[in-house]
C-alpha cells in the first residue's frame, strides 16, 4: 500500500493541500473574528435562506468552528473528520453561492470578511477548495481504512 | 421621514460645520466617531426601502445622539435613465437647504416619476415658484455637476457596484455593507454598537 505514503506524489499533494485547507480557515476565522459579527451576519442574512435567529446563530458560532478546523487540519490530529467536516461545510457553502449566482443577487460572498463580492471568481475559489477538500477527506479515509486494516 | 425631519432640524447648526465638498447632503457631528456613507440612487427601489426604512433609525440612534456622521453621496446607475436628472435636483435643492425634503418627495413618489419622468412637477410640492427657478439655474452649474461627479469617482474608486451601498468607517477603517442582509436594521444596529461600545 505504497500508495497511501506520505512520500508518495499523492500523499505530499494530500499534506501539502491539507495544511493550505487548515491556513485557509483560519485566516476566514480570524478575519471574521476581528471585526463585529453582525457584519458577518449581515453577508450570511444577504443569502436569504435562514430566519434572523438561524443567522445571528451562525454569525457567532460558524467562525470558532472555523478555528477549530482550521487548527486540526494544521495539526493533522484525527485527519478523516477535520477533513470530512472541511468538505461539508465547503459543499454547503459552494451550494449557497451558486444558488445566489443562479438567482442573480448582488451580495457579498461572506467568506473573508466584508466587501469579498460574490462572482464567478468567488465562485471558482470555492469550488477549488471544495475539491482540494474532497481529495483531502477521500485520502484521510483510505488512510484510516488502511490503518485499520494494518491493526487487524 | 417625520422622525429623519425632526431630528434634522435639531441637527441645523451642525451642517453648517461640514466640509466645503458637501452641500446641506450630511447631518450630524462632523466629529463623531463613526462615518455613514450612503451610495444611493433616487431611482433605485432599494435605496427607496434603505431611505424609508433603516434611514430614519439611524438617525435617530445615532445620527441625532452625535454617535454618527452621515453623508449622503450621490450615486446615479446608468440602467436608470432618471437617476442623474433626480440626483442633480436634489444636488440643487440641497444647496437651497431642502436636502431632505427633496429626498423625501422623490423617493415617496419614485414609482410615479420613474415611469413619466416628471421630476421637476414632483419637487414642486416642496419648492417654491423662486426656489424652482434658483434650481433650474444650479442644475447646470459646477456647484451641482461636481459633487455628483466626485461622489460617483469616489464610488467607482471604492468598489461600489449597486446601489444602496453604506459604507461605514470606524477608527480609519473602511467596512461596506450590501446586499439584503442591509434592509434589517438589527444587524446594522449590532455592528454600530460593537463598535462604540
Amino acid at each position: 500500500m505504497t500508495f497511501l505514503s506520505s512520500k508518495t506524489p499523492a500523499g505530499i499533494l494530500a499534506l501539502i493541500l491539507r495544511v493550505v485547507l487548515g491556513v485557509i480557515f483560519l485566516y476566514a476565522a480570524w478575519i471574521k473574528l476581528r471585526e463585529p459579527w453582525a457584519l458577518f451576519a449581515m453577508a450570511i442574512d444577504s443569502y436569504q435562506v435562514l430566519p434572523a435567529w438561524a443567522v445571528e446563530l451562525v454569525a457567532r458560532a460558524l467562525p470558532w468552528f472555523e478555528l477549530l478546523l482550521g487548527v486540526l487540519l494544521v495539526a493533522g490530529v484525527w485527519r478523516h473528520v477535520p477533513a470530512a467536516a472541511a468538505s461539508l461545510l465547503l459543499a454547503v457553502f459552494f451550494g449557497l453561492m451558486v444558488r445566489a449566482m443562479a438567482k442573480g443577487m448582488e451580495i457579498d460572498c461572506g467568506c473573508f470578511g466584508p466587501g469579498d463580492r460574490l462572482s464567478w471568481v468567488t465562485l471558482l475559489r470555492d469550488g477549488a477548495l471544495l475539491a482540494s477538500s474532497l481529495f483531502v477527506t477521500a485520502r484521510a479515509f483510505r488512510q484510516r481504512d488502511w490503518n485499520r486494516s494494518q491493526a487487524a | 421621514m417625520k422622525l429623519l425631519i425632526a431630528a434634522l432640524a435639531i441637527l441645523l447648526p451642525v451642517l453648517a460645520a461640514a466640509p466645503d465638498t458637501i452641500h446641506g447632503n450630511a447631518f450630524g457631528d462632523p466629529k463623531a466617531p463613526i462615518l455613514i456613507e450612503v451610495f444611493s440612487d433616487f431611482q433605485c427601489p432599494g435605496c427607496k426601502r434603505f431611505h424609508d426604512e433603516d434611514l430614519p433609525l439611524i438617525v435617530k440612534d445615532y445620527v441625532a445622539p452625535g454617535k454618527a456622521y452621515l453623508v449622503y453621496r450621490y450615486f446615479p446607475l446608468a440602467m436608470h435613465p432618471y437617476g442623474r436628472k433626480a440626483a442633480e435636483l436634489v444636488c440643487a435643492c440641497a444647496q437651497l437647504g431642502k436636502y431632505e425634503q427633496a429626498a423625501d418627495i422623490l423617493f415617496a413618489r419614485q414609482s410615479a416619476w420613474s415611469q413619466d419622468g416628471k421630476l421637476d412637477e414632483t419637487l414642486a410640492a416642496v419648492l417654491t415658484p423662486a426656489e424652482r427657478q434658483k434650481v433650474a439655474t444650479l442644475i447646470g452649474s459646477p456647484s451641482v455637476q461636481k459633487p455628483i461627479d466626485s461622489d460617483m469617482a469616489e464610488g467607482a474608486a471604492l468598489g461600489v457596484k449597486g446601489t444602496p451601498t453604506v459604507l461605514v468607517t470606524y477608527k480609519s477603517r473602511r467596512y461596506p455593507l450590501v446586499g439584503e442582509g442591509l434592509f434589517n436594521y438589527r444587524w446594522i444596529k449590532a455592528t454600530l454598537d460593537d463598535f462604540l461600545k
